[in-house]
């Protein structure tokens, strides 16, 4: 053991430079191997984490707030069996809000819950809650306030019978009861605002539900509760629920996108970083064939010498993992921070076992590594081992081998011949600089297809000038008296939006009920055809994959009760809702629910006319009691938007990767090969040359590379693209190839290459003939 | 005559852990074409750092170096190479064969590095693989012959180019008896040929074949004979007695 230990002080100390090239690759790997592992700990369980520190209900009820009182809601509720705590009953008005410069109705007002409330409290992550008798102040949901850009401090306009009334944001908070990104959000007010601000009442009627949330003995009893509380109360008093397994799911659903980019970038680039793993390992192993045969001389047994190697590398090993660790958990703190932020984790969520297993992870695979590049140096003859070290001829003839010697000038022919020298070692190579044209040929075509999506708005169901929506303070007629008067609308179509069923199913699904001149506008319908009459209907890519419907199937749906037949007669991608939508004619509805009036408007204006002038009219006109936005000037939701930017950090990553890899192997290959530099310089080769056949193979397989990950790269975005588009029910996408960028990758990678060759070849030019000759 | 080789005053100091070691002191040599020399001398006495000085693949510290009346010093490493493909050929003690080549691709390397026409090497390699006995080796690797093939590979290989001289350090260092003898005799034919070889060894029979010998004693050139009948190692071995060499 002692001449083993030796032996491996004695390798650390002269093979300064192999220890480096494995440290940092090492290094590097861990550092990865975190950020997927805080990937993973924070988008999986943040949502459960949050839930927990809100001490967030296991089940909301929403409940009529004229017949039923507060006091008795909270006592009956709270002696139903299983229920583990109950909450204070609030209740929660739907309103219309001005943020910035956008109007947004549906925003549900709620009072900031009692101290004394055991059950959701909401977590207050920036500011201070509203004080009591304030009658001015807000407090707003952070995620919404990201998306919507306002900040603390900041003034918001309520929408109000009498008017505008401004609200000055004072806090932020994040909660588990509406799902990241999800529309409409909660926001909180001091209490008595809702009756010092009157909009308590919706015209004539109460306004909003009686909201109540219990916390369960056994959380997965959602449903027997649910039952229980319908034996206390009659039908008609349940609103509706929520239950808390469905938020998460919801939730789950709103960054999922995300997540699966960001595994997706982590498993990649975990495959990258352990190729470059193997690559190096065996390399630096490699290379000291030549010492093993000498201790072998001397009495190493295969045993022993596999052991001096090991220990040598598992140090290694140990210590990179640790600064990987430390280094990968605080850059896992940027890039995860978006996702932290939505779930409140101000820092990112450090769990016990990303602390054990980036390290474990790493020394197990550069054990393996390790052992089997030992094994395999070490069955080598001892003898040849000394006599040849890592240069040991490899007997290949062909003619084709000859051919590119004889044709090519004797510096690109040593060049295209170095890449079959080494063929595992290039094969890694190219398989690592492969997976970095396969990013970069994957982001400059999600990039190109977004940049699609953004021009022609339809694809998002988008097709029109003006979306214009309303609040409860004005009527159908007079909407559309101040729409008949606007001379420069040419077209325009109604919605609206009602819940849904299939018969004896729990879950309720949302529609769209359309009516109007549609067939002045395009809709992004990908199969079959637009409705033409009650009794068709088109049908969501979610709603397509979740029922497994094909175009002509009849379906019974039950809209408050009415049972309708509809026929599929198409299908069209949907952004809302995870695709689980349908659309229907506005007739449909009226013959369940005569008196629904529509929400909202798509209008076409006449050309050449000014979109933003109409909507100063309408909204003038209106009382502000119409909302406008001018389509087109909506941002892509932040989880799409952001997609170019992932893949930008993703293929940084790799291309950085790849020339980390191209650097390791190639600087091998020069190690290895400096006795043969010395013979060619000798025989008369000058440095340029030689430098020129190395960067030459290095070419060559990034090459091989591009050809490779160019179809690898498109199929895989397009499979990639299509699974996020389906897993949101947005349906399958066309991909756009930027043929420009794909054009000019050729060259980028190359240069990335050549730039990662570049020392080491130089290093190659430099050889000393008379060192290499006396000493190697 | 002009000479092939020609060096003046030539030193050369090595910088070993900052301790400066002399391992050229003032070497004037003069080698005229078609010439036979043999530079004798024990371990360390410079020879091959003498050999490498001549042949540009090292800097002197200070001398001239003239190689077919080409002042090497004033050249960079680039124009060294240069010159080297046409007019040097090496021949080492360990071969020096690149192992992943075919003796017929090592050969014909230093041609092709020459921009030759490929048919024009293939040619002159065929004639000079059967005058060196090795043409049936064409296709084998370095690793697959013997020691005596495989300087005789790296015979060939230098010889492609038809160079001026030809720089030979240790030929028979890794070779048995007969088979050094017979690169020997090999050498010998080909300075008959008219071909200028300057020859480094430690062996005096070795240093027998030639027709001039020099001897080097810690850098510098201590003694010269020539030799009336060429192989007779023993008038070379009486002169390194006498030297104490």
């Amino acid at each position: 053991m002692k001449a083993i230990l030796r032996q491996v002080k004695a390798n650390a100390r002269s093979h300064k430079l192999q220890a480096t090239l494995v440290f940092f690759t090492l290094f590097a790997s861990a550092i990865l191997l975190t950020i997927a592992l805080n990937t993973m700990g924070v988008t999986y369980g943040a949502f459960d984490r949050l839930f927990e520190r809100t001490h967030a209900p296991h089940l909301w009820l929403l409940l009529d707030p004229v017949v039923l009182s507060t006091d008795e809601v909270e006592q009956k509720l709270s002696e139903l069996p299983g229920v583990f705590e109950t909450g204070r009953a609030y209740r929660t008005i739907p309103t219309t809000l001005f943020l910035g410069e956008l109007r947004e109705s549906g925003p549900s007002m709620r009072n900031w819950p009692e101290d004394s409330d055991p059950v959701n409290r909401p977590l207050l992550v920036e500011g201070r809650s509203p004080h009591t008798g304030e009658t001015d102040t807000i407090v707003l949901d952070r995620n919404a306030a990201l998306e919507y850009k306002i900040q603390v401090g900041d003034q918001v306009g309520l929408l109000t019978p009498s008017g505008r009334v401004d609200l000055k944001v004072v806090g932020l908070f994040v909660s588990t009861e509406v799902c990241p990104t999800c529309f409409p959000f909660i926001y909180y007010v001091a209490p008595g605002t809702m009756r010092e601000l009157d909009v308590l009442t919706s015209g004539e009627d109460e306004a909003g539900a009686l909201e109540i949330g219990l916390r369960l003995s056994d959380p997965s009893k959602t449903q027997e509760t649910l039952d229980a509380a319908y034996e206390i109360f009659s039908e008609d008093m349940i609103w509706g629920w929520d239950k808390w397994q469905d938020l998460r799911s919801y939730s789950d659903s709103s960054i999922e996108l995300q997540r699966i980019l960001l595994l997706t970038f982590t498993i990649v680039a975990l495959l990258a970083s352990g190729l470059l793993i193997a690559n190096t390992i065996r390399g630096t192993i490699r290379a000291q064939t030549r010492q093993m045969g000498l201790l072998k001389a001397v009495g190493f047994t295969n045993a022993q010498l596999i052991l001096v190697y090991l220990l040598e590398h598992v140090g290694l090993a140990l210590i990179a993992s640790l600064a990987g660790l430390l280094v990968g958990s605080i850059i896992a703190m940027f890039i995860l921070r978006s996702f932290t932020m939505l779930f409140g984790d101000s820092l990112t969520h450090m769990e016990i076992w990303i602390l054990l297993a980036t390290p474990s992870v790493t020394v197990f695979v550069t054990s393996v590594f390790s052992i089997l590049s030992v094994v395999r140096a070490v069955r080598l003859n001892v003898v040849e081992a000394i006599h040849f070290g890592e240069e040991r001829p490899r007997y290949r003839r062909g003619r084709l081998r000859t051919a590119v010697f004889k044709q090519f000038p004797v510096p690109l022919a040593v060049g295209l011949r170095d890449i079959f020298a080494q063929p595992a070692r290039a094969g890694l190579t190219t398989i690592g600089l492969g997976i970095a044209v396969i990013a970069m040929v994957s982001g400059l075509t999600l990039k190109a297809t977004i940049q699609t999506i953004l021009e022609d708005r339809t694809q998002l169901g988008f097709d029109g000038d003006l979306s214009i929506w309303r609040s409860d303070y004005i009527s159908e007629d007079e909407i559309l008296e101040l729409l008949a008067s606007q001379p420069e609308i040419a077209y325009y179509y109604s919605e609206r939006w009602r819940s849904f069923q299939f018969p004896s199913e729990e879950p309720y699904y949302y529609a769209r009920f359309r009516e109007g001149d549609l067939d002045a506008f395009r809709f992004p319908i990908a199969e079959g055809r637009m409705f033409e009459k009650h009794g068709e209907a088109l049908a969501g890519y979610g709603l397509v994959k979740n029922r497994g419907l094909q175009i002509g199937d009849k379906l019974d749906i039950t809209i408050d009760g009415n049972i309708f037949s509809v026929s599929v007669v198409g299908f069209y991608r949907e952004s809302s809702n995870n695709g689980m939508m349908m659309i229907l004619p506005a007739e449909t509805l009226r013959l369940a629910l005569p008196d629904v009036e529509p929400y909202t408007f798509m209008v076409k204006l006449h050309p050449d006319s000014n979109p933003q002038a109409v909507a100063d009219t309408l909204a003038k006109a209106s009382n502000d009691f119409l909302g406008t936005r001018i389509v087109g000037e909506q941002e892509l939701p932040v989880n799409i938007a952001s997609l170019p930017k992932i893949m930008l950090a993703l293929t940084l990553v790799l291309g950085g990767m790849a020339a980390v890899g191209v650097f390791n192997s190639v600087w091998m290959n020069v190690q290895e090969r400096r006795r043969a530099f010395g013979v060619l310089k000798s025989i008369g080769m000058t440095s340029e040359e030689v430098i020129y056949a190395v960067l030459v193979g290095v070419v060559g397989i990034t090459l091989i590379a591009y050809i490779v990950g160019l179809p690898l790269g498109l199929a895989g975005i397009d499979a990639l693209i299509n699974m996020v588009s389906s897993s949101i029910g947005f349906g399958p996408l066309d991909l756009t190839t930027d043929e420009i960028g794909l054009a000019v990758l050729l060259p980028g990678i190359v240069s990335l290459a050549l730039l990662g060759a570049f020392i080491p070849a130089y290093r190659a030019g430099r050889t000393n003939v008379v060192d290499v000759l006396r000493f190697e | 005559m002009e000479a092939v080789i020609k060096a003046q005053d030539l030193r050369k100091t090595y910088n070993t852990n900052g301790v400066a070691v002399e391992a050229l002191r003032g070497v004037e040599l003069h080698i005229v074409p078609g010439e036979f020399v043999g530079v004798m001398g024990p371990s360390g006495c410079g020879k091959s750092t003498l050999l490498h000085l001549l042949g540009g693949l090292d800097h002197p510290s200070q001398g001239d170096v003239f190689i077919n009346g080409t002042y090497l010093n004033p050249l960079s490493e680039s124009q060294r190479a240069i010159l080297r493909r046409k007019t040097i050929g090496f021949v080492f003690q360990a071969y020096n064969l690149l192992p992943n080549l075919t003796v017929s691709d090592n050969i014909e390397l230093p041609g092709l590095l020459l921009k030759q026409a490929s048919h024009q090497v293939t040619a002159y390699r065929d004639e000079l693989m059967d005058s060196l006995g090795i043409s049936n080796k064409a296709s084998s690797f370095p690793g697959e012959l013997s020691g005596g093939e495989q300087q005789r590979v790296a015979i060939a290989r230098a010889l492609i180019n038809r160079p001026s001289v030809l720089l030979v350090d240790e030929p028979t260092g890794n070779l048995d008896t007969t088979s050094g003898a017979a690169v020997m005799e090999l050498l010998k034919s080909l300075h008959e040929e008219g071909q200028t070889i300057l020859l480094v060894t430690h062996d005096a029979k070795v240093a027998g074949f030639t027709e001039r010998v020099i001897f080097m004693r810690d850098g510098q050139l201590v003694d010269e004979v020539k030799l009336d009948v060429p192989g007779d190692g023993s008038m070379v071995l009486s002169r390194l007695v006498e030297l104490e060499l």
